[in-house]
């Protein structure tokens, strides 16, 4: 059932000039309904295209009046041009309460705005709805970085009630001298103002250095005496020891500091003896420039941030930053597989990996860190993202799905299920190929994995997945395989079956239950199993079978099937029994107790043994004076023929 | 008020302290136009602030039998005195100049015969006030408004013309702009380290919006954009210094023609690149002297710190993405030769190379606790230009310099005829820049003088009427740059 539309419009059949203030009010129905609409439906639902067409089309007819449609922002009330067209109760949520929280004095809708630029202001206003403590940013910054061409805004500053404001005048500012002073407009204690003796003082480099340096806990002996500025800038090797020009490097024992107590000797940049052109672009690199600027607007983060993180990771010293890091390689993991990035994911995951390894101490805390994060990538909600792949396989080559491989088995057995789930939809078959292989090798550590996928209802999906187990190594994969000997439907059945036998020993105790499985082809070929060779194993099963007399397939084919297996398999340790099934009771018949089907199977049993004792039997089954037996003879006699 | 303003140095003797009335005054005015907004009129807060109003009127205008406020050039005048700012009134100040400007009210004049009036009369001319901000013609529309209503204890003043050799009020009101975003941007980012040093949640909201200001700052007027990197603040530099590399940097990134989105995130990307060092202990930040060896490593890790607190930010994976590098390459140097050292050998980003040299720049002309001495902003270029190709970017720094010019703005200067000036805005002939002159005003400062181009010649001679002798960094002379030329 259909969730009813939001507010329904006023009829306007009779249409009134766009400057009617009714209008206007019918254009902000329609924007709220417009923007209720968006947040309950997909904008593709019905619903939500509709009203969004219908505010379009309102404000297309005033627009075509005017080229701006502005709305003036209060608290709980939004006007235009002085006129009121919408009050609401002041509420959280309610539009004039947000655009006001947000500072917003006014928007105004241009002429041309297309549907684009009015869904991504009701997603703007949509998300800022409601704003967290400490939220990334409000809808002033939304439209900000949205940049709609046709919607304009103003806003006041709501974010500091009243933040002191600074006279720069006033700030501090340290003087050579080391005393503290006050900048030199409003102050009333300053040093005299320079005159032109002062001047030639001050411009002498050793004046400008003032107040002693503290010395340091630097062995006088091992830190190095300071060069001259311009040979440590001019010396690779010394600039090593000094510190290159560095913000914090002039800090180094060995540092700048030193240098830059000689400032004299740094020449500036408008000496004339400079040469211009040092600084004067080339083509080349005016081109190269023009470069680095479209790289940087067209970068994409990914790569670059994925190394950095596995630094930073390295770099923690405690558990709880270590799981932040790891948190946020988590998220960017999961954007590169949306984004296909398989190399980069397969990067990161080795790199990680091998982190782990240079943690020799067995109690650091770091390993199980990591477990866990291997752990996390490898659930649904991670793994999700690579569902676009299937739609699109056409952007997977070969070298691609390679890496993909390669990527998916790091993960941890736990991706087994979300990996089955992506079987079904997947229609390229070298995609199939490697998922099945990589969730054969995950759950070769661990079996169990499977056990979710093998519930499925899915019939193709479980038949695959018992196609995978039934290569598994792992010890724990015969269980669930023997479990799916009984699953509902025969092919899952069939195809357990064939798993089992090309696990060899124990397969034929495992199958024997389905010599009463209720499909005919599955029982057919667990008796064509039997009756393959001679096999006690297989004549101490029918043996017992045969003799409990509790048929569930209660066909007399299938009870003569089964001898006739006994037989095919069986050796003189039948005879008794055999014997004894032919012979014995022939009165049976005449009271009406007769299992005309176990006798004949008997003598067909004792055909196939091709024994003498055997024969000897069938003779004298063929003469005996009870007709029951004497049928039951020709019969088997005239089925073997 | 948060704590961080007690570093941000105090009102001076030299100054007018405010009386308590004209401050009440300007406080009760803002205070009264604010609730009739929000309330309605009965509501007991509109009529006590329409009340101590009246009072304050009464308070101020014992001599005059009126009071008249003027908002002049983006400042407030009160009796004809100018209201000096105060870290307190400022931000009221600055609300109610632009509140009256929208409505093209050059001033009001009340009469103290307003003590008669109904406190409903006052709300009405409250709400009138208001309502007029809805206006097209809001003067004329006020006018007329209060004379239908009859309100007589009031009239509009109206602004004196602009005298030809003062800046526009539209530059006053853009300085204002840029002084007060300076101030937010700086307390927006203080206010992220300390919630990261509490390790508490702590979200970009502010310090994003910040970061867009100051694109439209910078979109409005570079050169005053450019200005406010000249400000230092000797007892707040970790902070002082985020914002000076955030406006260089975007500076440099405008000049090469970066988009507004990536001037914004490179904006917040300086913003926050040092923010690993609130992690750093505060007596190895300030000590004044030299570093061991092992302090060194302590502050080298900040660069790691950084990426890892803007990890714990509050904002989209996506953002955080964009914002982590650069800080953790911005002492990487060019040549990968810096810190911290990986085995990780790509270059580095753009915005890591950009920061870099907006970085330095700032560091080498600012007054540290441990160097006394600074460059002046020239010498640093010029020891900066020895570093292309190893320390920076070999055609950034070029282009840095082509931004700066060869004196950049707030670089002061002795000329010979014997005056001092600074640098107010660079020129296409970079050797011959637009300059302040000051002129010292007998206390030991200086106060503004007049505006001149030093590529002005001698219409006989042909002589260029000053010459630039020397160069200093201003702080040599206690002149914080922004103070004049903003």
């Amino acid at each position: 059932m259909e969730k009813p539309e939001v507010e329904q419009s006023v009829s306007t059949e009779t249409r009134l000039p766009t400057n009617d203030p009714v209008v206007y009010k019918e254009l902000m129905v329609a924007f709220f309904r417009a923007l209720k609409n968006y947040a309950i439906y997909p904008f593709d639902h019905v619903i939500c295209r509709n009203a969004v067409t219908d505010f379009e089309t309102k404000l297309g007819e005033v627009l075509s009046e005017k080229d701006l449609f502005r709305i003036d922002v209060e608290n709980n009330r939004l006007l235009h041009e002085g006129t009121l067209i919408y009050q609401s109760v002041l509420r959280e949520g309610d539009l004039p309460h947000i655009l006001f929280r947000d500072g917003i004095q006014w928007i105004a809708f241009q002429s041309g705005i297309d549907t684009d630029e009015i869904l991504r202001f009701l997603e703007i206003l949509h998300r800022n709805r409601h704003l967290k403590e400490e939220a990334e940013g409000d809808i002033v910054t939304a439209l900000w970085d949205a940049g709609l061409t046709h919607l304009h805004y103003d806003a006041a500053d709501v974010l500091w009630d009243a933040e002191p404001l600074v006279d720069f005048g006033s700030l501090d500012l340290e003087v050579a001298s080391g005393e503290r002073k006050k900048s030199s407009s409003g102050s009333a204690e300053s040093p005299e103002p320079p005159g032109s003796e002062d001047f030639e003082d001050k411009t002498s480099a050793a004046n400008l250095q003032r107040g002693p340096m503290k010395e340091d806990a630097v062995d006088e002996e091992t830190a190095p005496e300071a060069p001259s500025a311009l040979e440590s800038l001019q010396d690779p090797e010394e600039l090593e020891k000094t510190g290159p020009p560095d913000s914090d490097g002039d800090r180094k024992p060995s540092g700048v500091a030193a240098f830059l107590e000689t400032q004299g000797e740094v020449v500036s940049i408008a000496d004339p003896e400079i040469d211009r052109d040092l600084w004067r672009l080339t083509e080349a690199e005016q081109n190269e420039l023009r470069k680095m600027v479209v790289e940087e607007e067209n970068w994409d983060s990914i790569d670059d941030v994925l190394d950095v993180l596995v630094v930073i990771l390295h770099e923690q010293q405690t558990e709880a930053d270590y799981s932040t890091i790891l948190e946020f390689i988590t998220e960017e993991f999961q954007m590169t597989l949306e984004q296909l990035e398989f190399q980069l994911a397969a990067d990161l995951l080795d790199n990680i990996r091998t982190l782990k390894r240079t943690y020799s101490d067995p109690k650091h805390w770091a390993p199980p860190l990591i477990d866990r994060f291997f752990h996390t990538i490898s659930g649904p909600e991670v793994l999700n993202a690579l569902g676009q792949f299937r739609s699109e396989p056409a952007k997977l080559s070969d070298d691609r799905l390679k890496t993909m491989r390669r990527l998916l088995l790091h993960l941890h057995p736990r991706a087994v299920h979300p990996l089955g789930l992506m079987l079904p939809g997947t229609t390229d078959p070298r995609i199939q190929k490697v998922l099945m292989e990589v969730i054969g090798s995950l759950a070769n550590t661990d079996p169990a994995s499977l056990e979710k996928l093998l519930d499925n209802p899915d019939e193709e999906l479980v038949q695959q997945i018992v196609f995978i187990l039934g290569h598994l190594k792992h010890p724990d994969s015969v269980p669930l395989l023997t479990q799916m000997l009984s699953h509902p439907s025969a092919s899952i059945r069939k195809r357990a079956m064939k798993a089992v036998l090309s696990r060899g020993s124990g397969a034929l105790s495992r199958l024997f239950p389905l010599i009463e499985d209720p499909s005919p082809e599955i029982r057919t070929i667990i008796l064509d199993l039997l009756s393959r060779r001679k096999s006690r194993e297989a004549e101490s099963l029918l043996l017992e079978y045969l003799s409990d007399g509790r048929f569930k397939i209660d066909e007399p084919l299938h009870v003569i099937a089964c001898y006739y297996t006994l037989g095919q398999c069986g050796s003189f340790q039948s005879i008794p029994f055999l014997r004894a099934r032919l012979l014995e009771k022939g009165w049976r018949g005449i009271i009406g107790l007769e299992k005309p089907h176990e006798r004949q199977g008997a003598a067909m049993a004792l055909m196939a043994l091709k024994l003498e004792t055997a024969e000897e039997i069938l003779q004298q089954a063929a003469r005996n004076r009870f007709a029951s037996i004497r049928r039951a003879y020709e019969n088997a006699f005239e089925a073997l023929r | 008020m948060n704590e961080s303003s007690q570093s941000l140095g105090s009102t001076d003797a030299g100054e007018r302290s405010p009386s308590t009335a004209e401050e009440g005054f300007v406080k009760e005015l803002n205070r009264l136009i604010g609730v009739v907004k929000i309330h309605e009129e009965n509501n007991r807060l509109v009529i006590e602030s329409a009340e101590n109003f009246i009072r304050r009127i009464s308070d101020l205008g014992v001599e005059e039998d009126q009071v008249t406020i003027q908002f002049i050039r983006g400042q407030v005048f009160l009796q004809n005195q100018k209201v000096p700012y105060r870290r307190e009134l400022e931000p009221i100040l600055n609300k109610l100049c632009a509140y009256f400007s929208k409505r093209g009210i050059g001033g009001l004049r009340f009469y103290t015969t307003i003590s008669d009036a109904s406190t409903r009369g006052l709300l009405t001319f409250a709400r009138l006030l208001n309502m007029a901000g809805n206006e097209k013609n809001a003067l004329t529309w006020f006018a007329h408004k209060l004379t239908d209503e009859q309100i007589a204890w009031v009239e509009i003043v109206h602004e004196p013309p602009a005298r030809e050799d003062d800046p526009d009020s539209e530059t006053l009101d853009l300085a204002a702009i840029a002084k007060k975003t300076y101030v937010q941007v700086l307390a927006s980012v203080k206010e992220v380290a300390q919630k990261v040093r509490a390790q508490k949640r702590a979200g970009i909201g502010k310090t994003l919006r910040m970061a867009q200001n100051m694109v439209d700052l910078m979109m409005a007027d570079q050169s005053m954009f450019k200005a406010l990197s000249t400000i230092r603040i000797y007892d707040d530099y970790t902070f002082s210094h985020s914002v000076n590399v955030a406006i260089l940097s975007m500076c440099l990134g405008r000049y090469i023609g970066l988009s507004k989105n990536s001037l914004e995130r490179l904006g917040l990307c300086g913003l926050l690149h040092d923010i690993g060092k609130v992690e750093v202990p505060e007596e190895i930040l300030n000590k004044p002297g030299k570093l061991s060896a092992n302090e060194f490593e302590e502050m080298k890790k900040h660069a790691l710190n950084s990426v890892r607190l803007i990890v714990k930010i509050q904002a989209s994976r996506d953002r955080k993405a964009r914002l982590l590098l650069p800080p953790f390459e911005h002492h990487l140097k060019y040549d990968l030769t810096g810190y911290p050292q990986t085995d990780r050998k790509k270059p580095i980003t753009l915005f890591g190379r950009i920061l870099t040299i907006a970085d330095v720049y700032d560091a080498v002309t600012s007054p540290r606790v441990y160097r006394p001495t600074i460059l002046s902003p020239d010498r640093a270029l010029g020891m900066m230009l020895k570093g292309a190709g190893k320390d920076f970017d070999p055609i950034l720094i070029k282009v840095f310099i082509n931004m700066l010019g060869v004196y950049p703005i707030g670089t002061l200067l002795k000329l010979d005829t014997d005056e001092m000036a600074l640098v107010k805005e660079t020129r296409e002939e970079a050797d011959r820049p637009r300059v302040l002159l000051l002129i010292p005003d007998g206390k030991g400062g200086f106060d503004a003088g007049e505006r001149v181009n030093l590529d002005a010649r001698d219409p006989k001679s042909g002589e260029y009427l000053r010459n630039i002798i020397q160069s200093y960094h201003p702080s040599a002379f206690n002149i914080q740059p922004a103070d004049f030329i903003i």
